[in-house]
């Protein structure tokens, strides 16, 4: 069978299937994650959230966040988190959110605004009242990664880079290097937000709506919990710690385009004050990036469920939500299997993602890059630092390009970090070019095409921001100086031919 | 006549020297790196206007009939020759020889494996351009490093040289080399220019300029104070620095002399806020441009009227765009120039 995206349900399909012994196929069109998944925030929900609104979605969010700390407690960071409510908040809202946890079997203790302070001292003072949850945060891109790779290890191909243009009579037509086809009795089309397109190639119409989400990188860490607003869900709830930085979002509206949609200058506003209100040290932190999601949401938006259209032959499996992808992949596994006649039972929800070792100078690797850290520590003799924001070395560098399907240098920021740091990758692009240059992965002129879509991608995300901060001009202007001033791209780029070599 | 220069990039080193030729005392105040010490330390007096520039002297005099608002036009041509020559003899005190005439622009090789237009090189630098290689072959030289690597420069020039330089076609074939080029960090006779090359030359001047009798301090200018339309001190963190003038060539966002639309003493800016939505367009962003909006001897205009005893230069200035035209050390050489000599 074939699964049509590689974002976190299409991977964990993949997995899904592949433990059950079916031979699986996943293509996706651009990387791993890099859809809804990879522009999520991470958060694993503990459900809360959900509960005055959408308390199936709550009470699917609790169990699968108790499954995922199971099966894959390294990829987690198990930080906990807060709902807070502050002066001035609907105070009618504080015991419907009481009641809904208790009813959806969201655990969630009431703190004192004094303990609240205690657990995390850079919030507003004007804490009211506190409810502590079992929030966790996960890498997004690294999870979907490590799914796919869990699912390779179990016999499925993962194609990515390989763009569906065709679905008829049992046969995928896709694009990678040129036009080539698969054969399948199945197909899963789990592709988000690109689900009703993906449909359509198979002659079915699915009823899909993309609102978009943007979301703000602070530098640093601004709490060590997910900070949830106690509020009916609205623009701008959460703050959360990822590695080095604190991510603030989201926003919420309708968006017709699936792809080049823009982030809106108003919304930078929103998330900033909102974010500034309930962690005020954040006023003086350095916002790096802003970048925007779209969730695919079946319906009118208000309910967060997923939803699963069981046609013969093509299963599409569109809606959810990052915390609740397992779920998805289960459910669309089942019905895979109900068509194929296949007996086996889902066992995701108690087999580990990948083995989880712990062993002696592992510690940072398993940190970074969870259970797939033991195959990074394969690369640990290449210790000189490529990139100094992040902190990644050559090794990672070459770990990622040679085991974690990556076709480019984006693809292997996604997986290290490299160049998500302060200078959005200004320092360390070309150099990392160059070590894949000398390994031998990349010709010259690919070093010269990956440098160029470096730059093209860290300036998106820097421009919404640039009337809003000062100090984001600076790394624009470095960005031109180096690379237009010193290296002349801006007047060579037109001459950059030759095969482009991937990885 | 006392005179406090603010900015240690090339414009700020050139208007200290300058001021110290000039028989002022001279305190110059300076505090982070700005884009000449990330530079590769050439002198690129204009590289582009909307085609690329042959002959710098004819792209200056055009710019000082066609668009009144760069800094050139300000300045004027002769200006610019008689600055140039001052740089020079003032690297030649420093013990570096810089060649090249307005006359023509040369190419120099990078560690981006690209080539550039540029005007005046270090003498290493200069007999390795490009124009040189026709009919032998080059190698590039020295050990792979962080963001140096020969054998990626010498396939990228290969191609590249071939695909785009058509006034040169079929220069260069790459093999054991007659001809050697090493990066000048690792001091080769034929060397190419490496990011941060600019940081050695601007040192070297500010050594030159100390040794003439100017007092350089570190010190962070946060701002001043204005009475009857003159300048009377800057402050800095370190205390306050009074003058009967002033230099300003804090440089743009990079040097810190801007922040975001504004600037540290208040003076008006020019230009608009606008940055286009890809990197590195061949027309230059027109955020480019902004900067602090002077009158013809290059003093900054306040609520519209000049600043009496106040000279701004370099990238501080609005109407250029050095990222595109390649005209960093030009415009900065020549308004430091200018600016120094209180004209």
């Amino acid at each position: 069978m074939c699964v049509v995206g590689g974002g976190i349900t299409g991977a964990g399909i993949a997995r899904d299937l592949a433990l059950r012994g079916v031979d699986v196929v996943l293509l996706e069109k651009g990387d791993l994650g890099v859809g809804s998944t990879g522009r999520s925030h991470g958060l694993v929900h503990s459900g809360g959230r959900y509960v005055v609104t959408d308390p199936e979605s709550a009470a699917q969010c609790a169990s699968e966040n108790l499954i995922l700390r199971r099966i894959a407690p390294s990829f987690l960071q198990d930080t906990g988190g807060l709902f807070v409510g502050f002066r001035g908040d609907d105070e009618g809202y504080y015991s419907e959110f009481a009641r809904g946890c208790r009813s959806a079997g969201v655990v969630a203790e009431e703190l004192t605004p004094e303990e609240a302070l205690r657990l995390e001292p850079g919030l507003s003072q004007d804490v009211e009242v506190a409810f502590r949850v079992m929030d966790a945060v996960a890498d997004p891109f690294l999870l979907t990664v490590a799914n796919a790779y869990a699912a390779s290890l179990e016999g499925a191909e993962v194609l990515t880079y390989a763009e569906v243009v065709g679905i008829r009579d049992g046969v995928v037509r896709y694009r990678r290097d040129g036009e080539h086809e698969v054969k399948a009795e199945v197909v899963v089309n789990a592709s988000g937000v690109w689900a009703a397109k993906v449909a359509e190639l198979a002659g079915y119409a699915i009823p899909l709506k993309a609102y978009r989400g943007t979301i703000l990188v602070y530098a640093g860490r601004a709490s060590e919990h997910v900070i949830n607003r106690l509020r009916m869900p609205s623009q701008g709830d959460i703050m959360l710690p990822h590695r080095n930085t604190t991510l603030a979002g989201t926003t919420f509206s309708p968006e017709s385009r699936l792809e080049r949609y823009g982030i809106e200058v108003e919304e930078v506003r929103i998330l900033r004050r909102e974010a500034e209100r309930v962690l005020p040290r954040l006023r003086s932190r350095r916002v790096l990036r802003a970048y925007a999601g779209l969730r695919p949401i079946v319906g009118e938006g208000k309910k967060r469920g997923f939803s699963l259209f069981p046609e013969e032959g093509f299963i599409t499996i569109t809606g959810g939500k990052f915390t609740t992808y397992r779920l998805m992949a289960e459910h669309a596994s089942d019905e895979v299997c109900r068509q194929l006649g296949i007996r086996a039972r889902c066992t995701t929800a108690s087999t580990p993602i990948l083995e989880e070792e712990q062993r002696e100078g592992l510690e940072v690797y398993l940190e970074r890059y969870g259970a797939l850290g033991a195959e990074a520590a394969g690369y640990a003799d290449r210790r000189r630092r490529i990139c100094l924001c992040e902190d990644v070395s050559e090794g990672e560098v070459l770990f990622a390009a040679e085991r974690l399907f990556c076709r480019n240098i984006r693809d292997i920021r996604r997986r290290t970090r490299l160049g998500m740091g302060y200078c959005q990758g200004r320092r360390c692009t070309f150099e990392a070019a160059l070590v894949l240059y000398s390994a031998g992965i990349i010709n010259h002129a690919t070093v010269h095409t990956q440098v160029l879509n470096s730059l093209r991608e860290r300036w998106k995300g820097l421009l919404p921001l640039a009337p809003e901060a000062e100090e984001v001009l600076r790394e624009l202007r470095l960005m031109e100086a180096t690379f237009g001033c010193a290296a002349c791209y801006d007047r060579i780029k037109k001459h950059i031919r030759g095969l482009e070599r991937f990885l | 006549m006392r005179v406090v220069v603010a900015g240690s990039g090339i414009a700020g080193a050139i208007a200290a020297l300058r001021a110290v030729e000039e028989g002022m005392e001279v305190t110059l105040v300076h505090h982070s790196q700005g884009a000449s010490h990330r530079s590769l330390g050439v002198v690129d007096v204009l590289g582009y206007l909307r085609e690329e520039v042959s002959c710098p002297a004819e792209g200056v005099e055009w710019i000082c009939r066609h668009r009144k608002e760069h800094p050139y036009a300000i300045t004027g041509a002769d200006v610019l020759e008689e600055a140039l020559e001052f740089f020079r003899r003032m690297a030649e005190r420093a013990g570096m020889r810089f060649m090249g005439t307005l006359e023509e622009n040369i190419h120099v090789a990078t560690q981006f494996g690209t080539f550039k237009p540029t005007c005046m090189a270090l003498e290493q630098v200069y007999t390795a351009r490009i124009e040189v290689w026709d009919g032998i072959t080059v190698g590039i030289d020295g050990e792979p490093q962080r963001d140096y690597n020969p054998a990626f420069i010498a396939e990228s020039l290969d191609s590249l040289l071939r695909e785009a330089l058509d006034v040169h076609p079929e220069r260069v074939v790459r093999g054991e080399g007659e001809l050697t080029l090493k990066p000048l960090s690792q001091g080769g006779e034929m060397a190419l220019p490496l990011l941060g090359d600019g940081r050695g030359v601007v040192e070297a001047l500010l050594r030159v300029a100390s040794e003439g009798g100017a007092e350089v301090r570190r010190d962070r200018i946060a701002g001043g104070s204005f009475r009857g339309g003159r300048l009377e001190e800057l402050r800095g963190a370190g205390g306050s620095y009074k003058a009967d003038a002033f230099v300003l060539a804090t440089g743009d966002w990079i040097g810190g002399g801007m922040r975001g639309l504004g600037n540290l003493l208040g003076l008006d800016m020019g230009g608009s806020m606008q940055v286009r939505r890809i990197p590195l367009p061949e027309e230059g962003h027109p955020y480019a441009l902004s900067g602090v909006r002077v009158d013809g001897s290059l003093r900054p205009l306040r609520h519209g009227e000049a600043v009496e005893n106040l000279r701004v230069a370099g990238a501080l200035l609005c109407g250029y765009d050095y990222c595109t035209e390649k005209s960093g050390w030009g415009v900065g050489i020549a308004t430091g120039y200018l600016a120094g000599g209180m004209e």
